[in-house]
C-alpha cells in the first residue's frame, strides 16, 4: 500500500463513517464512481470496523497482565489433589495444560484440566472416560501414554508422561521441514494411527497441534479420546476450533477436518488417514490445502476444492510422495487408503529410499569435486572502500564463489594457520571459491579509520564483492557477520544465492532486551578491553577465549588469546565492540527473499540461542538446525561439526538444484 | 544499576526537548530500565487482583524518574511518547519470547519475569499486532504513533492528543480507522 493510496481509502473511509450506517453503500457508490476495488476495499474495512468492538481498546500491558490473572491459571503453584502442579504449559480448545508433579511417584506428568462446559454432560463424560482408558491400553511407543484419567474437586483430568520437545505447529512456524523430515513424521503418526484404529479408536482431532516432537527424534500423537468430547453440540466445535479471545477470533484447527467431519457425518480411521494427509501436505508445501477466510470457508473448501497440486509449491517432491498425498486426500472416503496399515507401508518404503538416497550423496559430494587440503594456497590482495579504506581480501580454493562476511576478530594470515578456523575454510574451499575479508579495524586492514560504523562493515562487504568481481555466490555469516549478511543479501537478493547462518543474532548485545546482569557483564567486558586488551599478560584475553571457547584444548585456547592482540588494538576492540553491541537487523529478516539455513549451538554463551531461533522465525522459509554444544565458534573436534558440515552441504546442493 | 538522579532525567529531557538528539540515547537506558523493573513488579504474582492501568505504571516511572514541579508539560508528553516506545519494546519483547516458548520446551531466556508466563494465544496476538504495526508505519506513520501510544502507551484520546498537538477529534477519527484496518489484518491470520 503506498501512502497516496492509503490516504485516499483512509479519507473516503472516514467520511463513510461519519454517514449513518443505512446511507454508507450510497454514499461510497458515488464516491468510487467507476472504481469498484476502491470501493470494496472501503467496504471491507468498514465490514472491520464495525466487528472490532474492543479490539485494542484495552492496553497491550493491561491484556497481558489479564491473562496471568485468568482464573484458570490459578492452579499454578497449588497442588491439585496428589498433583503439584508446576506450571502451565499451554491451553487450547480443550483445557489447560500444566507441567505438574505426582507426589506419590516423584515423576513429571502432563496434567490437562478439562473445562467444565465440556464435562456437564454425564453420558459424554462417560464415553470419553471408556475411550481415554482404552487408548491408554496402547502402550505404543508413539502414542502419548496416559497415567490417569479421574476427576478431583468435579474437574475432569488427564495425567500423561511429560514430552521435552516442541508440538509439529510451533516447528512448522519456525521454519520449513523438509522430505525426509515430513516422511518421518508420517510414519510415526501413522504407526500411531494403526495401534489405535486395530483396538478400534478413532482419533478423530488428528492435526500439528496434538502432534509432538521429542527432541531425540520420536513423534507422539497426543489426546486420543478427547475428541468424543465434542461429539454433538456445534457450539462446542465451535469453540473448539476458534481460538477465543477477547480482542479477536483468530481460526484455529478447521483445516484438518474431513469431509465427512466436516458434513457432521459418521466418522471412521478414515477420517484419521485423511487428517493425517492435510499434515502431510503441509509439511512439504508449507501451507494447509484448503484455505478460506472464515471457517465457513475452509469447510465449503474441503467439501468441494481440490488442493493445489503439491508440486506446485514444492516441485522437488518425490512422484511417490505426491501420490501418497493425493490417495490420503480423496474426498469419497471409499476411494483413500483404507486403512492406517496401508498408507504407513508406503510411507515406510518411501522413508527407506529417501534414507539410502540421502547417505549416498553425502559420501559422494567430497569426492566428486573436492580437491586435498593440502594443495590449497590462499592469495591475499587489497581492495580501497569509497572512503578510502583498505580492506585485504583472501580467495582460496576452486569451483563456485562462496563469500564469508568478516568477523570482528578476523586476521586473514593468522587466521589460515589457526587451529579454530582453519578447517572451516578448508570445508568450504573443497568445492568453493571462498572469499574473505579482514573487516576494517581489523587484521590485514586499514587500523586507523574514521568510520567503523555497522553501515561501514556492509559496504566494506561490497567493496570485496566488487573488487573480486563475482556475480553470484552463497554467503557464510558467523556471530557478527551474520547481520552484515544479511543486511547485503536485502541489499543485493539479485547476487545472493544462498544464505547460511551460524552462531549469529540480528540484535547486538545491548539490543536483545538482555537482564540488566547480562548488560552490566557487557560493560565490565568493555572496561576490561580497554585496560587488559593489550597487555603482555594474556588474564584479560583468556576470559574472552573461554566466553567464545568454554570447550577448546589448550593450543586452541593460546592461539585465542593470540588473535585477539594480533587482530585489533585495544582502542579498535572497544569502538568495535561497542558497535556490535548497536546492532539491531531485526527490521530486515522479514525483507530476506534469499533460502537460508540458520545453525545455532544451544549453549553458545556469546550469541543467544533465542536469536538464531529469531532469525529463522523471520526470515521467510529459513530452515533452523540446532547442534549440541558450548562453543561460539564451531571447533573440528566436537559432535556438532559433522553435523554442520552435512547440513550445510545438503542445503547448498538442494538449493542449487531448484 | 544505580537510580540515577531525578536531577539528571530532568535535566537530560530538558535537554531532549531543546533538540538535543544524544539526551534521548542517555534517557532510553533510564526509562527502559525502570518501566521494566516497575513492570516486573507490577506483573509478578505479589500483587493478586491489582488491575493494572499503563498509565499508572508510566506515571510512577515517571514521578521515580523526574521532580514534577521542575518539568513543564511539555516534557511529561515527551515522557510519555518515549514510555509507549520502551513499553512497546518490553512487551513485544516478552510476548515473543513466549510466542516462541514451546509447550515443554527446554530451557529458554524469560525477560521478564521467570513467574511471568502470559498465555501464547495472547503473546503471539501482541506479536502480531506489533508487525501488523511496523507495516501500517510504512504507509500511515502517524497513526502508526497514535496506535503505538494508545494500545503499548495506555493512553486516552485526550492524552494521545496532547503529546502528538493533536484534536480529540482528529486523533479519534485516526485511530478508528487504524483500528478497522489493523483488525482486517489480524483476522487475516
Amino acid at each position: 500500500m503506498t501512502p497516496e493510496h492509503w490516504q485516499q481509502i483512509k479519507t473516503l473511509l472516514q467520511s463513510a463513517l461519519e454517514r449513518e450506517p443505512g446511507e454508507r453503500s450510497a454514499f461510497l457508490v458515488a464516491a468510487c464512481a467507476d472504481d469498484d476495488l476502491l470501493r470494496k476495499e472501503i467496504e471491507s474495512l468498514i465490514t472491520s470496523h464495525e466487528q472490532a468492538g474492543a479490539f485494542i481498546e484495552s492496553p497491550a500491558f493491561q491484556l497481558m497482565a489479564e491473562s496471568l490473572e485468568d482464573p484458570t491459571k490459578s492452579l499454578a503453584g497449588q497442588s491439585f489433589g496428589p498433583y503439584q502442579i508446576i506450571r502451565p504449559l499451554g491451553s487450547g480448545g480443550m483445557g489447560e495444560v500444566y507441567l505438574a508433579e505426582d507426589t506419590r511417584l516423584g515423576r513429571k506428568v502432563a496434567l490437562k484440566v478439562l473445562p467444565a462446559h465440556f464435562t456437564e454432560d454425564d453420558e459424554r463424560v462417560r464415553r470419553f472416560q471408556q475411550e481415554a482408558r482404552a487408548a491408554s491400553a496402547l502402550n505404543h511407543p508413539n502414542n502419548i501414554t496416559i497415567y490417569e484419567i479421574g476427576e478431583i474437586d468435579s474437574l475432569h483430568f488427564i495425567a500423561t508422561e511429560f514430552i521435552e520437545g516442541v508440538t509439529l505447529s510451533d516447528r512448522l512456524e519456525a521454519s520449513r521441514i523438509e522430505t525426509y523430515e515430513a516422511v518421518d513424521v508420517g510414519v510415526q503418526v501413522a504407526s500411531a494411527l494403526c495401534a489405535a484404529h486395530q483396538a478400534g479408536i478413532v482419533h478423530r482431532d488428528i492435526k500439528p497441534q496434538n502432534i509432538m516432537l521429542r527432541t531425540d527424534g520420536i513423534v507422539k500423537v497426543l489426546d486420543f479420546g478427547l475428541a468424543t468430547l465434542l461429539d454433538k453440540k456445534s457450539d462446542d466445535l465451535e469453540a473448539a476450533t476458534l481460538v477465543k479471545t477477547k480482542q479477536g477470533l483468530l481460526m484455529g484447527s478447521a483445516h484438518y477436518m474431513s469431509p465427512e467431519q466436516a458434513r457432521g457425518q459418521k466418522m471412521d480411521a478414515r477420517t484419521d488417514i485423511f487428517s493425517l494427509g492435510v499434515v502431510l501436505y503441509q509439511m512439504v508445501a508449507g501451507h494447509v490445502p484448503f484455505t478460506g477466510e472464515t471457517m465457513t470457508d475452509v469447510l465449503a473448501s474441503i467439501l468441494r476444492v481440490d488442493p493445489p497440486e503439491l508440486s506446485q509449491s514444492a516441485p522437488q517432491t518425490p512422484a511417490e510422495l505426491l501420490r501418497i498425498v493425493n490417495l490420503t486426500l480423496r474426498k469419497d472416503k471409499a476411494e483413500r487408503y483404507q486403512t492406517a496399515k496401508e498408507l504407513l507401508t508406503d510411507l515406510k518404503s518411501l522413508k527407506q529410499r529417501l534414507e539410502s538416497q540421502r547417505e549416498s550423496e553425502l559420501a559422494v559430494m567430497p569426492e566428486l569435486i573436492g580437491i586435498s587440503p593440502k594443495q590449497m594456497e590462499q592469495e591475499i590482495r587489497f581492495c580501497t572502500t569509497a572512503d578510502g579504506v583498505r580492506i585485504a581480501y583472501a580467495t582460496v580454493g576452486h569451483g563456485p564463489p562462496l563469500v564469508k562476511a568478516a568477523n570482528w576478530l578476523n586476521h586473514l594470515e593468522f587466521d589460515w594457520q589457526s587451529p579454530i578456523w582453519r578447517h572451516l575454510f578448508e570445508e568450504f574451499a573443497r568445492y568453493h571459491l571462498v572469499v574473505r575479508y579482514d573487516e576494517r579495524g581489523n587484521g590485514l586492514s586499514d587500523w586507523n579509520v574514521e568510520n567503523l560504523s555497522f553501515e561501514a562493515f556492509v559496504q566494506d562487504m561490497e567493496a570485496v564483492v566488487d573488487a573480486v568481481g563475482v556475480s553470484r555466490f552463497p554467503i557464510l555469516g558467523i556471530s557478527q557477520g551474520g547481520p552484515v549478511a544479511i543486511a547485503y543479501a536485502v541489499r543485493h537478493p539479485e547476487k545472493v544465492s544462498h544464505l547460511i547462518l551460524y552462531g549469529t543474532y540480528a540484535r547486538g548485545w545491548a539490543r536483545r532486551g538482555s537482564s540488566p546482569e547480562e548488560l552490566e557483564r557487557r560493560r565490565a567486558y568493555l572496561t576490561l578491553t580497554k585496560l587488559g586488551w593489550g597487555q603482555d599478560n594474556p588474564a584479560y584475553r583468556q576470559l574472552w577465549t573461554t566466553l567464545f571457547l568454554p570447550n577448546a584444548t589448550l593450543e586452541q585456547w593460546h592461539w585465542f588469546n593470540d588473535l585477539q592482540r594480533i587482530t585489533a588494538s585495544p582502542e579498535n576492540a572497544c569502538r568495535l565492540l561497542n558497535e556490535v553491541g548497536q546492532i539491531d537487523v531485526t527490521d530486515f529478516l522479514s525483507q530476506v527473499k534469499v533460502p537460508t539455513l540458520v545453525l545455532h549451538c544451544r549453549d553458545d554463551a556469546v550469541a543467544p540461542f533465542e536469536e538464531g531461533r529469531l532469525i529463522a522465525g523471520m526470515i521467510p522459509g529459513a530452515r533452523f538446525v540446532p547442534l549440541e554444544g558450548h562453543n561460539h565458534l564451531l571447533l573440528e573436534c566436537e559432535p556438532a561439526w559433522p553435523k554442520f558440515v552435512a547440513e550445510v552441504r545438503r542445503f547448498l546442493k538442494t538449493e542449487k538444484d531448484s | 544499576m544505580t537510580q540515577p538522579s531525578t536531577h539528571e532525567v530532568t535535566e537530560l529531557l530538558i535537554e531532549w526537548s531543546n533538540g538535543d538528539k544524544a539526551a534521548l540515547d542517555k534517557l532510553l537506558p533510564l526509562i527502559h530500565e525502570e518501566l521494566r523493573r516497575l513492570a516486573r513488579h507490577y506483573m509478578s504474582r505479589e500483587r493478586p487482583g491489582h488491575t493494572l492501568q499503563t498509565t499508572a505504571l508510566v506515571n510512577e516511572a515517571y514521578i521515580r524518574l523526574v521532580n514534577r514541579k521542575g518539568v513543564h508539560w511539555q516534557n511529561r508528553a515527551h515522557f510519555f511518547a518515549i514510555a509507549a516506545q520502551v513499553m512497546r519494546t518490553i512487551l513485544v519483547d516478552h510476548a515473543r519470547s513466549q510466542a516462541y516458548a514451546k509447550r515443554g520446551g527446554g530451557a529458554h531466556r524469560i525477560e521478564l519475569d521467570e513467574a511471568m508466563i502470559v498465555s501464547q494465544d495472547r503473546a503471539a496476538e501482541v506479536v502480531a499486532l506489533d508487525d501488523a504495526l511496523k507495516t501500517l508505519a510504512d504507509f500511515d506513520p502517524q497513526q502508526s504513533r497514535i496506535v503505538e501510544l494508545r494500545f503499548f502507551g495506555g493512553l486516552t484520546i485526550e492524552e494521545a492528543a496532547e503529546v502528538l498537538d493533536l484534536s480529540p477529534a482528529t486523533i479519534k477519527r485516526e485511530w478508528s480507522t487504524a483500528k478497522a484496518w489493523l483488525y482486517r489484518e489480524l483476522s487475516k491470520r
